[in-house]
């Protein structure tokens, strides 16, 4: 704070402090005082007015600096537009020279669409000349259906906007239609959008061929895609440079994925891949290749590395002096499993025809009439090895339990196929074939499992034959045994029937005898009461003559009651009319026997009889009888004088009767066959005897059994069995 | 970050922190609002204004005002000087934030010649009128209170 100084002072200093700021100082400061009266008022105002013109002098001068600035940044403008005038000008020349000997014609059109400027060439494109389009409009040279398009586009540029190259079709002064290819850009006239100018060029011809271009490449674009073989084509550095669908679908790569890519790489397993590089490179400076120009097979790559058979050719193409490939190929891994499938099949018809063959001439020797079963089997074992897959080195052997049957090559080896014969489920021998050379692995060792088949087929058919054989074998001697059996049963019945007629007419002879027999008793009867009532009357005079009288009519009823039993047992013995079986006392039966044969033993042979207490039995004892009478027949017969003992009994089951004598016996090799038909120890027998007794006892559930010794004696034990109790 | 690590690199940063750091020195303004939402500002006696002071002058009035524009009575009576970045200040855009309307009482010779010099030179963007008494400055600012 300044000193307090007196008004005139004061008033000094702000003339200075006034001059000073007319001078141009503008720090210059009026002093103040703390009164804060008018005079501080004005002092601060001039202060105050100081700075502010100070600081509008600065900004003046600032506004000064930058007014020159533009001055010089328009004078440089100024210069550069001219520069760029001049350049116009000379672009302007170059571009109307360029114009002018263009086979392009360049255009220029006003707002409304008329021509404003046509560059000479338009002649050649629309047989008219420039002064001639001049002022025409547009639309008189585009055909109606492309006018529209026009104006849409030439509208676009009149907004301001370049349009690139579009195709307008136009019609020349021959209404020819004509194509023109345009580009067009406004033209601004200061600032402001007057017209367009632009350039066309006739590409008629180019657009025919364009499209006949395109129409070609389609037609072979889709007629390489439609196939289903893959078309590939290699460049000269052995690069893919095309690939169709076909492609894809055989080697799995799209054609973005193959394109580009090294074509042996791609397609060819590793395994081939440095003799396919090999051959390229010389396909490559040659145009040829052992793969060139043939269709031939390979082995390919697919994208996820199967590898699969292809059917394969290449054509060599020269471009651009270098020589190219062309590759179709074709995927055969179906054909080829169909080739294998039928040669399989092929092989397996033809193992099927051998097998048929084998088994028909099996089936030829197998049915021949009257070949015994070691023929068969030797002609079945030279037939096996023409079926078998090497006939050369096969040889063949039948093994039974007591015979071998092998062709005349026979020999053992290590490569051996066998199949068992099997008879009702037992082996009885087994088929075996040999290879007599060590030949491939197949299904079993060398052995196809055809074949397999085919010998377990023949071991089948041999065990069929041989059973056949034991069957043929076993029916000759049934027949055999049968017609024996015929013979002997003819020969039982024959004396069966000798043995019922004449049990018959013994019947007959005794009934035919029991009458007069009836009326010889009865009357002798009578004369023996008329013998007491004459003693009567003769008193004893005539006693000697009626003693003699009486003892003559006791020995006839003696006579006639002899008689009387005799045809009575005979009826018995022999019952004609009895066919079926009856409840009948066995002891009764041996009894009548007895009768029967009294005569014929009587004074030479001792009966001793001891029947046990036996039930009744069913049974026809017609037929026991003649079985119990041949029996004793029979010891009688074996000894001049003897004893026969008969012995009856019985067990739980059974009734036995034993007829035993002490004769001279029969030797143990005979005693098996005495119940055979025909057999006979004596001159004059007929060998039915036993047997036919044998055949009764059997038909009626029993049994004889013989013993015998000799010098001692024989035993025949006859077994019925009890069938009804009593 | 501590806060040796701040860079203040705006004018405004720089000058909030100045204004912090003498925070202790005695403000040579009283400025209050009173209950019609009138803030009263009054300079000391012989007081010289300088931007510091116009800036801590209008940052208190937008603080009291609650950030909202406030009508202001300006009285010049104890004013020395104001500089020319000062009166600058306030006739710009920042006063303008804080304040719809400023009544300048000036009752001094010295502040009638500093508010006239105002209005007629600096031309703030705000309704601007010089009072010779508080009471018709009040009457004339009632009109701008919200």
């Amino acid at each position: 704070m300044k000193a307090e100084n007196s008004r005139e002072e004061d008033v000094e200093t702000v003339c200075e402090v006034i001059q000073k700021i007319a001078a141009g100082d503008f720090s210059a400061k009026a002093p103040l005082s703390d009164r804060g009266d008018a005079f501080d008022a004005v002092a601060m105002g001039i202060n105050m007015l100081g700075e502010e013109i100070q600081a509008y002098r600065i900004e003046k001068e600032e506004h000064e600096r930058d007014l020159t600035g533009m001055l010089e940044d328009l004078k440089k403008a100024k210069e550069e537009s001219e520069k760029a005038r001049r350049e116009l000008k000379e672009s302007e020349e170059k571009f109307r020279r360029i114009a002018e000997t263009s086979i392009d014609f360049i255009f220029q059109i006003d707002k409304k669409g008329r021509f404003t400027y046509c560059s000479p060439s338009v002649e050649n494109v629309l047989g008219l000349k420039p002064e001639e389009i001049a002022g025409t409009n547009l639309q008189d040279y585009f055909m109606p259906s492309e006018f529209m398009k026009a104006f849409g586009r030439f509208k676009e540029v009149l907004s301001g906007r370049s349009v690139g190259l579009f195709v307008m079709t136009l019609l020349n002064n021959r209404g020819v239609e004509v194509q023109l290819e345009l580009s067009a850009v406004p033209v601004v006239e200061d600032g402001e959008i007057t017209g367009l100018q632009g350039i066309a060029r006739d590409v008629t011809e180019f657009k025919k061929t364009e499209r006949a271009l395109k129409e070609r490449e389609e037609m072979y674009s889709t007629l390489t895609q439609a196939v289903v073989d893959a078309i590939i084509t290699i460049g000269d550095e052995g690069e893919v440079t095309y690939w169709n669908d076909g492609a894809e679908k055989v080697f799995g790569y799209t054609a973005d994925e193959a394109v580009g890519r090294m074509a042996t790489k791609l397609l060819v397993p590793e395994q081939f891949r440095a003799k396919m590089d090999e051959a390229f490179e010389k396909f490559v400076e040659t145009g040829r290749g052992p793969l060139i120009n043939i269709i031939t097979e390979a082995m390919a790559q697919h994208k996820n590395g199967n590898e699969f058979p292809m059917e394969l050719s290449i054509a060599p193409v020269r471009i651009k002096g270098k020589w190219n490939a062309v590759g179709v190929a074709r995927d055969i891994t179906e054909r080829k499993r169909a080739e294998e499938e039928l040669m399989k099949w092929s092989h397996d018809l033809k193992e099927r025809m051998k097998e048929l063959n084998c088994l028909y001439e099996m089936s030829k020797i197998v049915g021949r009439p009257n070949a015994s079963k070691e023929e068969i089997l030797q002609e079945i074992v030279n037939v096996i090895p023409p079926s078998w897959q090497y006939p050369d080195i096969t040889c063949t052997r039948i093994v039974l339990s007591d015979k071998k049957y092998t062709t005349t090559n026979f020999r053992e080896t290590d490569w051996k196929q066998t199949s068992d014969i099997i008879l009702s489920e037992e082996k009885i021998g087994s088929v075996e074939v040999y290879y007599l050379e060590e030949t491939r692995e197949e299904d079993e060792g060398p052995f196809l499992s055809e074949e397999r088949s085919l010998i377990d087929a023949i071991s089948k058919e041999v065990g069929r034959m041989i059973e056949r054989k034991r069957m043929e074998e076993d029916l000759e001697k049934y027949t055999e045994n049968l017609e024996k059996e015929i013979k002997e049963r003819t020969n039982e019945v024959i004396q069966s029937e000798k043995m019922s007629s004449l049990g018959q007419l013994v019947a007959g002879v005794a009934h035919e005898i029991n009458n007069p027999m009836a009326y010889l008793k009865t009357n002798t009867e009578f004369l023996e009461d008329d013998l007491r009532d004459l003693e009567k009357i003769c008193g004893e005079k005539g006693q000697p003559i009626f003693e003699e009288m009486r003892e003559l009519i006791s020995s006839n009823m003696e006579g006639i009651g002899r008689v009387t039993t005799i045809t009575k047992t005979l009826k018995r013995f022999a019952r004609p009319d009895d066919k079926g079986k009856t409840i009948s006392d066995i002891n009764e039966g041996l009894k009548d026997t007895l009768v029967i044969v009294h005569n014929r033993l009587k004074h030479r042979i001792d009966v001793h009889e001891d029947y046990g207490e036996i039930p009744k039995v069913a049974c026809n004892v017609g037929q026991l009888n003649q079985v119990f009478m041949n029996l004793i027949m029979n010891s009688s017969q074996a000894m001049e004088e003897g004893d026969i003992w008969l012995k009856t009994w019985s067990d739980e089951e059974n009734v036995y009767v034993q007829v035993r004598d002490n004769g001279k016996g029969i030797p143990e090799n005979k005693l098996r066959e005495v119940f055979n038909p025909f057999f006979t120890t004596k001159a004059d027998g007929t060998g039915l005897g036993l047997s036919l007794s044998y055949r009764i006892i059997q038909a009626h559930g029993g049994d004889i059994i013989a013993e015998s010794e000799i010098d001692k004696g024989t035993k025949m034990t006859v077994k019925i069995p009890r069938e009804v109790r009593e | 970050m501590g806060h040796r690590d701040l860079e203040f690199k705006s004018m405004e940063w720089r000058m909030w922190l100045k204004m912090s750091i003498e925070s202790t020195v005695e403000p040579i303004t009283e400025i209050e609002k009173d209950d019609s939402g009138v803030v009263h500002m009054r300079y000391r006696s012989n007081s010289s204004v300088t931007l510091e002071t116009a800036i801590r002058n209008i940052q208190e009035t937008a603080r009291i005002g609650g950030g909202k524009k406030v009508p202001v009575v300006v009285n010049l009576t104890g004013l020395k000087s104001v500089s020319r970045k000062a009166r600058r200040y306030y006739s710009g855009e920042e006063t303008a934030k804080y304040v719809s309307a400023a009544a300048l009482v000036a009752d001094s010779p010295v502040s009638r010649v500093l508010g006239n010099f105002f209005l007629g030179i600096n031309k703030p963007p705000i309704p601007i009128r010089l009072f010779i008494s508080e009471e018709k400055a009040m009457e004339w600012l009632v009109q701008f209170i919200e």
